[in-house]
C-alpha cells in the first residue's frame, strides 16, 4: 500500500534522479580530473554516461567547470585524468563528429547563410549538387528560406544563430556540444530558439551535450540535467526531467523547481566559498549551519545526491 | 575646383614674376603642351607601357611570393622564428638600395629593375598578410577546426578570405611601394620607361618636359590608387561586414 503511493507519487514527480540505463552508453566520461596550470582544479572527479538520443544540460554557475568538460568532449584538450570515450572510442583532437556550438554564431563573414553550411558540408566529402539540397533542407527547418543569399552581417543576432545550428545539424555529428549558444540572444530570442531547438530535436533525437547557466533554459530543454559545483568542479545532482514537450518556460513546475536547484547551488557555493577553517577553532554555530545547509540540500533532491554517491 | 583654378593661377604667376628664369619654371601652359606633344608623338604611351609592364611583372612577383610566405610566416612557429626578425629589419632599407646589388647580380637589364620593384614591394605584402591572419578571431579557426576544416581547404577557404581585407591593404601599400621603387630605379638606370623620360628631359635642359612627366607619373598612381585598389578594398570590406552598407 505504502510503496503504491510512493510510486505514484514518483509518477508525478517530473524531476527525479536520473537512473543509470540499460546497454551501451554513447558518450562515457570516467573519473575525469584537470587542473589548470595555475593550480586551479576545474573538474575533480566527474563521471557521467550519456546514451544516445538523450539531451543532457550541464547546468552550473560560470567557473564550476562545465565548460571545461565540453571542451574536453570536443577534444579541444585532453583532462589530465580520466577518459571520455564516445561510440567506444577514446577522444583525441576536435572531430566533426563531435561538433562544438559556440557563444557567438562562428559564421563565416564572406560566404552567404547558403555557403556557409555548403562549405562545410563540401569539407565533409559531399557533392555540390547533395551540400546543396542539405543545405536548403536545413535553413527551411530554421525558418531561413528565402535568406539563404543573405550575408551574415545583414541578419540579426537570432538568425545568425539559427543558421549557426542548422550548419551544426546538417553536419549530422554523432554528438553535437553546445555552449551557451542563446546566452548573448535576448530574452524573446532566445524562448524561441528554445521553441525552434525543442521542435527540431524531437524529430532528429540527437544525442546534445548543452552547456547553461540558465536553470530555466536547462529545465526547458533537458531529458536530464546534470547541476555542476564549482571549486573544485563536481556533479551535483544527475536529474531527469519528465515533462512533455514542447516545454513553456513559463510553466509552474519549471518555474518552481528552477528556483530549487538555484537556492540549492546558491547554498553549494556558499559552502566551498567559505574558507575552511581548522576544526579547533571551528565555531559551533557555523558547523551547525553547514550540517543544515547540507541535509537542507540533499532534503531537496535526496536520491540525487545519493545516486551520485553511489556512481562515484 | 575653385581651389585647383587658384593653385594654377599662382603656379603661373611664380613664373611669370618669381626668381626663377622662365626656361626652369615654366607656366601650366607651358607644361600642358609639352604633355601634349609627348602623347602625340607616342614617347609617352610608349614610356608609359614600358614601365607598367616592368611594375606589373615585379608586383606579380611579389604578390605571388608575399602573399603564400606571409601565411606561412603566421602558421609556421620555424619560418616566424627565421624569416620574421630578417623581414621587419630588410623594411627599413629603402628598396632603391638594393639597386647596386642587382645591377652587379643581373647586369643592365630588366631583370635589376624588376629586383628592385620586387624587394620595395615583397615585405610590405608579407608583413600585411602575416598580420591579416595573425588577426583573426581565433572564434573562427575553431569553428573551422570544429566542422574538420583542414589542409588546402583551410589556408583558401578560411584564412586567406578572413585576412582579406588585411592583404587588400597589403596590396594596396604594396603597390605604391612598386611604383616609387620603379621610378627611382628608371631614373638611376636607363632603359626606357617613364624615369628615362624624366631623365632626358632633365639632360635636355627641358623642365616642361621634367613637369610633364611628372604629371604622368602622378596621374598614373592617382588612378590606380583610387579606381582600382581603393575600388576593391571597399568592396571586400562591405562583403566582410566591416562597413555600412
Amino acid at each position: 500500500m505504502l510503496r503504491k503511493l510512493w510510486s505514484r507519487l514518483r509518477k508525478t514527480r517530473f524531476l527525479v534522479p536520473s537512473q543509470a540505463k540499460e546497454g551501451q552508453a554513447k558518450i562515457t566520461i570516467t573519473g575525469v580530473q584537470h587542473r589548470y596550470k595555475n593550480d586551479v582544479e576545474a573538474l575533480k572527479n566527474v563521471t557521467l554516461d550519456v546514451h544516445a538520443g538523450e539531451f543532457v544540460c550541464l547546468l552550473g554557475p560560470s567557473g564550476c567547470g562545465k565548460s571545461t568538460l565540453l571542451y574536453a568532449l570536443a577534444g579541444h584538450f585532453a583532462p589530465s585524468e580520466g577518459h571520455i570515450t564516445i561510440d567506444g572510442e577514446r577522444v583525441v583532437g576536435p572531430s566533426p563528429n563531435r561538433l562544438l556550438m559556440f557563444q557567438e554564431p562562428g559564421l563565416f563573414p564572406w560566404l552567404t547563410v547558403k555557403q556557409n553550411l555548403t562549405f562545410a558540408l563540401k569539407a565533409k566529402g559531399l557533392s555540390r549538387g547533395d551540400a546543396n539540397l542539405r543545405a536548403m533542407d536545413y535553413l527551411n527547418q530554421v525558418q531561413l528560406d528565402g535568406f539563404e543569399n543573405a550575408m551574415p552581417h545583414e541578419l540579426s543576432g537570432g538568425m545568425r544563430m539559427r543558421v549557426s545550428l542548422a550548419r551544426a545539424l546538417a553536419m549530422d555529428p554523432a554528438v553535437l556540444l553546445m555552449d551557451e549558444p542563446f546566452a548573448p540572444l535576448d530574452a524573446q530570442t532566445r524562448g524561441n530558439m528554445h521553441q525552434l531547438l525543442q521542435r527540431i530535436w524531437v524529430r532528429s533525437r540527437k544525442t546534445v551535450v548543452f552547456v547553461t547557466h540558465n536553470v530555466r533554459e536547462a529545465l526547458v530543454l533537458g531529458d536530464r540535467v546534470v547541476v555542476m559545483a564549482g571549486r573544485p568542479g563536481r556533479v551535483l545532482y544527475d536529474l531527469e526531467v519528465r515533462l512533455p514537450r514542447p516545454r513553456d518556460p513559463d510553466d509552474d513546475r519549471i518555474v518552481q523547481h528552477s528556483r530549487e536547484i538555484r537556492e540549492a547551488l546558491r547554498r553549494a557555493e556558499a559552502a566551498t566559498e567559505r574558507p575552511t577553517p581548522s576544526p579547533a577553532a571551528r565555531p559551533h554555530g557555523v558547523l551547525d549551519e553547514t550540517e543544515e545547509t547540507h541535509s537542507r540540500a540533499s532534503g531537496v533532491f535526496p536520491p540525487a545526491a545519493r545516486t551520485l554517491g553511489s556512481r562515484l | 575646383m575653385g581651389f585647383f583654378l587658384l593653385l594654377l593661377v599662382l603656379w603661373e604667376a611664380v613664373s611669370r614674376f618669381g626668381p626663377w628664369p622662365r626656361a626652369l619654371f615654366p607656366d601650366p601652359f607651358g607644361v600642358a603642351e609639352s604633355f601634349a606633344r609627348m602623347v602625340q608623338d607616342g614617347r609617352l604611351s610608349a614610356a608609359t607601357i614600358k614601365s607598367l609592364g616592368r611594375l606589373a611583372e615585379g608586383y606579380g612577383i611579389s604578390v605571388l611570393l608575399g602573399v603564400p610566405l606571409g601565411l606561412g610566416i603566421a602558421r609556421a612557429r620555424w619560418l616566424q622564428l627565421g624569416l620574421k626578425p630578417i623581414i621587419s629589419g630588410l623594411q627599413a632599407l629603402p628598396s632603391i638600395c638594393w639597386l647596386p646589388l642587382a645591377i652587379l647580380w643581373f647586369g643592365l637589364t630588366d631583370a635589376a629593375i624588376i629586383f628592385v620593384v620586387v624587394m620595395g614591394s615583397l615585405l610590405s605584402i608579407v608583413i600585411s598578410t602575416e598580420d591579416g591572419v595573425r588577426s583573426i578571431q581565433p572564434q573562427l579557426l575553431q569553428v573551422a577546426g570544429t566542422l574538420g576544416i583542414h589542409g588546402p581547404r583551410l589556408f583558401l577557404g578560411v584564412l586567406i578570405p578572413a585576412a582579406l581585407p588585411s592583404i587588400t591593404t597589403g596590396l594596396k601599400l604594396g603597390w605604391s611601394f612598386a611604383w616609387r621603387a620603379l621610378m627611382a630605379g628608371e631614373l638611376l638606370f636607363v632603359a626606357g620607361g617613364l624615369g628615362q623620360l624624366l631623365t632626358t628631359g632633365r639632360e635636355l635642359m627641358d623642365v616642361a618636359q621634367v613637369m610633364a612627366v611628372m604629371v604622368a607619373i602622378v596621374i598614373i598612381g592617382v588612378v590606380a590608387d583610387r579606381l582600382l585598389f581603393q575600388s576593391v578594398e571597399l568592396r571586400v570590406r562591405r562583403r566582410w561586414g566591416l562597413v555600412g552598407v
